[in-house]
């Protein structure tokens, strides 16, 4: 079926949608509850536009076109080149949103499973169900549409008291079938108590084609679990996406989370983690570079929304030629959570005077016994390290690309994975690379 | 080795060298002092190639070679050294990567022998602990968190892994104890040799009772206003400058 996502007659957009969830078999009549009940929330919210803050630096008139919202993909295409080369990783391949059997060897692996929405078991419904729940109150009514035209999802579980050391690497291949297509992706990862593990979310798509992707990621964290989280974007340079990633803290939970994007036509995620349990610890780090004409958004919003929680947030760019940038980091401090601990730094180096960062830092504190920082900066590589390294015999190009690498350096520090961190070592340096 | 003629640099619009000349001899250790704002920092600059210093008038020669046209990579290849009197702080870029790329390009251009990792990392620990310094900096960023003491004990660790020609130390001594200072001196004295120069530019003359020097210059008003040897720097401290710039 084909129809604009963007549509000022709501109720015909619905009654479309409404239709395409019905003609869908009949067995998953939960799945299709909360379809229907995101579709709702995103008809209820204003759309996308300019005017919202949310979506203030975004070109998103491209909803108004007809939109393909058939999953069906043209090709069955083999893994992309950039494939991440992981210690013995267990390998699940969504292609376009789906999970897909035939990539994924089986999982053998002792206290995890992985199953699909659709064959869920009536516990693993009930996970699903409340993931998806506490994902609806959201500013983003995108990933709510994403929602409502998703069929299916992938639900990754990690058993109670597991240490996986393996990996976790899901690699999603975005391939649509032509430059309408809307392509959701859905992914619900519970970790159980004193449960840990180790996430790599790598997104690619082809080049030739954009293509609309909705791709969200609910991790739920129960009591005293540890989560090594990356979110790598490595997407085709035409490609639009509408991303997020939710996490949900509880007690004494330990996140540490990397994001690293090299942008796209449209590149935004929506990154929330919320802290629900106390003593839960969390750290944001993510570096965009975007080059040429590409966009890249981060909107962090973390909540302590329960006392002695603390959160670190960094994240730094380096915007070449006419590329634009946005990042808006929220840190929310609710009434009752004293004694959190939050702070927030963003830093921006621009490349060029076409180069373009709409940066914005932001605290909201309704507890009076809190620790809180936020700072951000943007800036040119500085002319006087510039002089210092020259006098060192290092020529003025080698000491610019020296001093950018030098910039995301401090952050790759925080890719504990080895060999993820030499991946992105190698594709930062090749950003880089053509730093004059 | 270095020949300075007739100097007049501005920056900003603002003329700061007016007329400095100098001759520096292989292995010859020139001091110069003079006051705040007389230029002494700004001929740092301007020999060593910093942008925005432009010479309006004069010659600079290095080995005979014209370096004013150079830019500043250039002339530290053919053997020029700027110690920083305020070394900058790089965090994210190692002083072991920078050193070996610094040493590297160098030690290529000159036409001597590559050094391989293991080698540069031998040395490296062995300088670094001829100045004082914990060979452990070396995995640290440039310079970051350095107290001021160790900013310029790195400095000094450069310039003997580079082996210049012509060493400028721009008040190096400025903020030193006299332990550090010590270590500095020890530095700059190891390097001697009858190919070496050195301009030491400082406000006191209490680092020249460890580096002795061949002569002393008082720079005055972006000139060179009295030269003479050792002793002069002794003149100066018991009288200040004004009896000088009076004169």
């Amino acid at each position: 079926m084909k129809l604009p996502i963007l549509n000022n007659d709501r109720a015909a957009l619905s009654s479309d949608i409404k239709q395409i969830i019905d003609s869908e078999s009949s067995d998953n009549s939960w799945l299709k509850n909360i379809r229907l009940k995101a579709l709702s929330e995103f008809i209820d919210q204003p759309y996308p536009n300019r005017k919202a803050e949310h979506w203030k630096y975004n070109e998103m008139s491209f909803l108004s076109s007809e939109a393909s919202l058939s999953e069906e993909t043209s090709d069955t295409p083999t893994f992309s080149t950039s494939y991440v080369k992981l210690n013995e990783p267990i390998n699940l391949a969504l292609m376009s949103g789906r999970y897909s059997q035939h990539l994924s060897p089986k999982v053998n692996e002792k206290g995890i499973s992985v199953t699909n929405f659709v064959d869920a078991t009536k516990e693993q419904i009930e996970i699903i169900s409340s993931s998806l729940q506490a994902a609806q109150q959201n500013k983003n009514s995108l990933i709510q549409f994403g929602t409502s035209i998703s069929s299916n999802g992938l639900l990754i579980e990690i058993e109670d008291n597991i240490k996986i050391d393996r990996p976790i690497y899901i690699h999603n291949a975005n391939y649509p079938a032509d430059n309408s297509s809307v392509l959701p992706h859905q992914v619900v990862i519970h970790c159980g108590s004193n449960s840990q593990c180790q996430i790599v979310e790598h997104f690619t798509s082809i080049d030739e084609r954009s293509g609309f992707f909705l791709q969200q990621s609910i991790i739920y964290m129960k009591d005293n679990s540890q989560v090594d989280y990356y979110r790598i974007n490595l997407d085709g340079a035409i490609s639009r996406q509408v991303n997020r990633a939710l996490f949900l803290l509880q007690k004494n939970s330990v996140l540490q989370s990397f994001y690293y994007s090299e942008g796209s036509q449209l590149n935004k995620t929506d990154i929330d983690v919320y802290h629900q349990g106390e003593h839960s610890e969390s750290q944001i780090t993510g570096i965009y570079l975007p080059s040429e004409n590409k966009v890249v958004d981060y909107h962090l919003n973390v909540e302590h929304q329960v006392a002695n929680c603390t959160s670190r947030e960094i994240f730094r760019g380096i915007i070449a030629d006419s590329a634009k940038a946005t990042f808006n980091g929220k840190i929310h401090i609710f009434k009752d959570a004293q004694k959190s601990d939050a702070q927030l730094s963003n830093k921006n180096l621009l490349l060029t005077n076409q180069a373009e960062i709409n940066t914005k830092p932001e605290l909201e504190i309704y507890a009076d016994d809190v620790v809180c920082a936020h700072g951000a900066t943007v800036a040119k590589i500085d002319d006087k390290s510039i002089y210092y390294l020259q006098t060192r015999g290092i020529d003025k190009t080698r000491a610019k690309k020296m001093l950018s690498i030098g910039f995301i350096n401090e952050l790759l520090e925080q890719v504990k994975n080895d060999e993820l961190n030499s991946f992105l070592t190698e594709r930062v340096q090749a950003c880089l690379s053509d730093i004059k | 080795m270095l020949s300075i003629k007739n100097l007049q640099a501005k920056v900003e619009d603002k003329t700061i060298l007016k007329g400095l000349s100098l001759e520096v001899k292989p292995g010859e250790i020139h001091a110069i002092m003079g006051p705040n704002g007389s230029g002494k920092s700004t001929l740092g600059y301007v020999l060593s190639g910093r942008e925005g210093y432009e010479v309006t008038a004069g010659s600079v020669t290095l080995n005979g070679e014209d370096i004013l046209e150079l830019e500043a990579d250039e002339r530290a290849k053919k053997g020029l050294f700027l110690a920083f009197q305020y070394p900058v702080e790089i965090p994210g870029v190692s002083n072991m990567e920078f050193l070996k790329a610094s040493v590297d390009t160098v030690r290529d251009y000159q036409g001597k022998e590559a050094l391989d990792t293991v080698s540069f990392m031998k040395l490296a620990r062995e300088r670094s602990k001829e100045v004082n310094l914990d060979p452990n900096f070396l995995k640290r960023g440039v310079n970051e968190g350095f107290s001021g003491g160790e900013k310029k004990r790195n400095e000094i660790m450069q310039m003997m892994m580079l082996e210049p020609s012509l060493c400028i130390l721009d008040e190096t001594d400025s903020g030193l104890d006299i332990d550090a200072l010590q270590v500095v001196a020890d530095g700059v004295n190891a390097c001697r040799d009858e190919n070496r120069s050195f301009i030491i530019v400082t406000h006191y003359q209490r680092l020249l009772d460890y580096i002795v020097p061949d002569k002393v210059h008082v720079l005055s008003d972006g000139k060179i206003i009295k030269s003479g040897g050792k002793e002069l720097a002794l003149e100066l401290e018991e009288k200040g400058y004004s009896w000088i710039e009076k004169a």
